[in-house]
């Protein structure tokens, strides 16, 4: 139906309805309208904080489920308490569920008919393994039996067992003492199918790794400077802002940092077979339990601190960044076995390069450990330069905050676990000195209106970078942050 | 007044571009609002509605047209959403068999009332008539994109649009003729 002109005049007259509004409607429309933007902001703000904090959470949870897969190993411990472990029927155990046995008579029988006489750090282990990755591991060990073996005829002493002296050698130091340096590195058993360590290959630099954290914001309209906020034009409003352009732009302070640090593998790119196969290879024993060198204690976590100087600036009306300067200590701990004074050895640090120390713990789960399992703690000394940026969410003094910094370790007594030797050293050659980490956090300020505003909040700090060369280690903090403004300021 | 600039200004988050949107278009859109709804009060829920999606939605609007026609959209669709959501308006476009219209002496009448009285004219119809009505020959969507915004057939549309128009000129002509009858006694 063609619109005739009964339809136009109706338009044209339509066209001329014009109403006032009454005077309640505008100030109700700017309410909802900043009412459904704060509300979307807040949201945003809070999923990223969920995924931030989530990670972290999958880091550690993963971190704990990788622990108990791996074997529990069982030594005679007589009525030994040992912190993180449970002594129970004279037996050392692990938290986790698997089932242990004890055979001597096996291992002896081994001996025997190999006529290698596996040292120190002999484990046995039954439990639930796949078939197979008792193929994998036996056909890694056999080469590593061969190997031993060739050394051994040249040799003519006779690498003993040890039944628990502290001074006792291990046939692998005592091969290695004995020989020249250049037959070190092949007694040195690093098994060749050795995943992920890959000889030459240079450590991660921060180059390889990504921000963890999204740097973009929730687009906050940018207000011209001097101009009125919501309130209007209203003597308060024009006075507030007064008050703001005072306020200088540069604001320093303190900030403490006080939580738990603990360790993570990093990026799950190993499948779990291969993973197992870095710490233990069974020796097989046909009807017998199989025979498993010792793998490293779970680490735990432990006590971090930091201390440091901040320094923040303003760039807009919610969004600023800050650097500072801090000292960082974290700490874990290990459950290690006795310090063997008096030796020293030659390890690989698993990037190809050897390191020489004379700090050397036996494994918690060697005999060697009898009766001196000790829980030992790992310091890390790092000063650290951070670049966070700020933003505030919402009318509340919240900030949400991300960045990194640049970490130099100043000084660790850490031990490394070595896999090839199956100790523990201390040698702070073997970690990475300088560590990136990707920090995120909240912080609320208190007694906002009063002579000391604090602010305070959950921090999450997790190494981008490996802790320790030719491992998949990464460090990681969590805790809260107090920070508090210099020259009755405020942050 | 540069719309364009206005419209940036408003992004940016000022109070004072904001408030001179409003201002601009409060008017004339109160005016769509009151045309498919019963009540004044009504039409200023509408209204508020309506512009609280202008102002959220405004980063869509991509300076290709008029703002004014923009905005007329955003009100018309929200007066169609506020008339479905509530139920004291019957949006059942289902209407009982009604006797037929008495003839129209003129399919083409003058409108010789005012907007007001004419709005309050088509306020009168029924719900289902007033909103085809506004829609088809104030707004000048077709009977096609009628039926896609009110979920009823093109055919429908044009049966109670040929309805609603020829109660409405039944009405003006009426009036016309109450205005000549009037004319007359005072003479």
């Amino acid at each position: 139906m063609q619109q005739s002109d009964f339809e136009k005049r109706v338009r044209e007259k339509m066209g001329e309805l014009n109403f006032t509004p009454s005077p309640p409607v505008w100030p109700h429309i700017e309410e909802r309208i900043r009412q459904k933007k704060e509300r979307r902001r807040v949201f945003v703000w809070f999923v990223l904080l969920a995924l931030v904090l989530g990670g972290g959470v999958w880091w550690m949870v993963g971190e704990k489920l990788t622990d108990d897969r791996q074997p529990v190993t069982e030594e005679k411990v007589e009525g030994k308490k040992v912190k993180g472990y449970e002594v129970a029927d004279g037996e050392l155990k692990d938290r986790s569920e698997h089932t242990v046995v004890t055979d001597r008579e096996a291992e002896d029988k081994i001996s025997s008919e190999t006529k290698i006489r596996i040292d120190t750090d002999k484990q046995r282990i039954t439990g639930e393994r796949k078939e197979d990755t008792r193929a994998t591991e036996a056909k890694i060990f056999a080469e590593k039996k061969r190997e031993l073996l060739g050394r051994r005829k040249n040799t003519e002493d006779r690498p003993a067992i040890n039944k628990g002296k502290k001074n006792a050698r291990t046939s692998t130091e005592r091969t290695k003492s004995d020989k020249p340096a250049a037959d070190t590195q092949a007694v040195v058993m690093t098994p060749p199918a050795e995943v992920p360590v890959q000889p030459g290959k240079k450590e991660e630099t921060a180059k390889e790794t990504e921000t963890v954290m999204e740097k973009e914001a929730v687009k906050e309209p940018q207000k011209e400077p001097g101009e009125e906020q919501t309130t209007g034009d209203t003597a308060f409003a024009i006075e507030k802002s007064k008050q703001e352009k005072k306020a200088s732009k540069w604001t320093s302070g303190i900030s403490v940092t006080a939580g738990i640090s603990g360790t993570g593998s990093g990026l799950r790119l190993l499948p779990m077979v291969l993973r197992d196969n870095l710490y233990s290879s069974p020796v097989t024993n046909p009807g017998g339990p199989v025979l498993v060198p010792p793998g490293p204690s779970r680490v735990r976590n432990g006590f971090s601190l930091g201390v440091g100087y901040v320094v923040k600036r303003n760039t807009g009306k919610r969004l600023s960044y800050s650097t500072g300067l801090r000292y960082n200590y974290y700490s874990t701990s290990v459950a290690v076995g006795a310090r063997r004074s008096g030796s020293s050895m030659t390890v690989s640090n698993g990037t190809g390069s050897l390191i020489t120390t004379d700090v050397i713990y036996s494994n918690a789960r060697s005999t060697s450990a009898l009766g001196g399992v000790q829980i030992y703690r790992n310091s890390y000394h790092f000063v650290s330069l951070s670049f966070d940026l700020e933003v505030k969410l919402g009318k509340k003094p919240l900030y949400a905050t991300a960045g990194l910094s640049l970490q130099y370790l100043a000084a660790s007594n850490a031990l490394v676990y070595s896999p090839s030797a199956y100790v523990y050293y201390r040698k702070k050659e073997a970690l990475n000195s300088f560590q990136v980490f990707g920090n995120a956090g909240m912080y609320y300020t208190f007694f906002q209106n009063k002579k000391n505003p604090v602010q305070l909040g959950p921090q999450l700090s997790y190494g981008l970078g490996r802790l320790e060369k030719g491992a998949r280690t990464y460090l990681f903090a969590a805790g809260v942050t107090a920070r508090r403004a210099l020259n009755k300021k405020r942050f | 007044m540069d719309q364009n600039r206005l419209v940036k200004d408003c992004l940016k988050g000022k109070p004072a571009a904001q408030k001179q949107l409003y201002e601009l278009f409060a008017g004339p859109m109160l005016g769509v609002c009151y045309r498919y709804t019963k009540s004044l009060a009504d039409a200023e829920d509408v209204l508020q509605e309506g512009f609280v999606k202008v102002f959220l939605n405004l980063h869509q609007f991509k300076f290709e047209g008029e703002l004014g026609g923009w905005v007329r959209r955003i009100m018309v669709t929200t007066s169609i959403n506020f008339l479905k959501k509530n139920s004291r308006y019957q949006t059942e476009l289902i209407f009982p068999e009604e006797p037929p219209l008495h003839a129209v002496n003129n399919d083409n009448p003058e409108v010789r009332m005012g907007a007001r009285e004419l709005a309050d004219l088509i306020r009168q119809l029924p719900p289902g008539y007033q909103t085809i009505f506004n829609l088809y020959a104030v707004e000048g969507f077709n009977h096609i994109e009628i039926g896609k915004m009110l979920g009823i057939q093109e055919s429908t549309s044009r049966s109670q649009y040929a309805r609603a128009r020829g109660l409405l000129i039944q009405w003006i002509d009426q009036q016309n003729n109450d205005v000549k009858t009037s004319a007359y006694a005072t003479k």
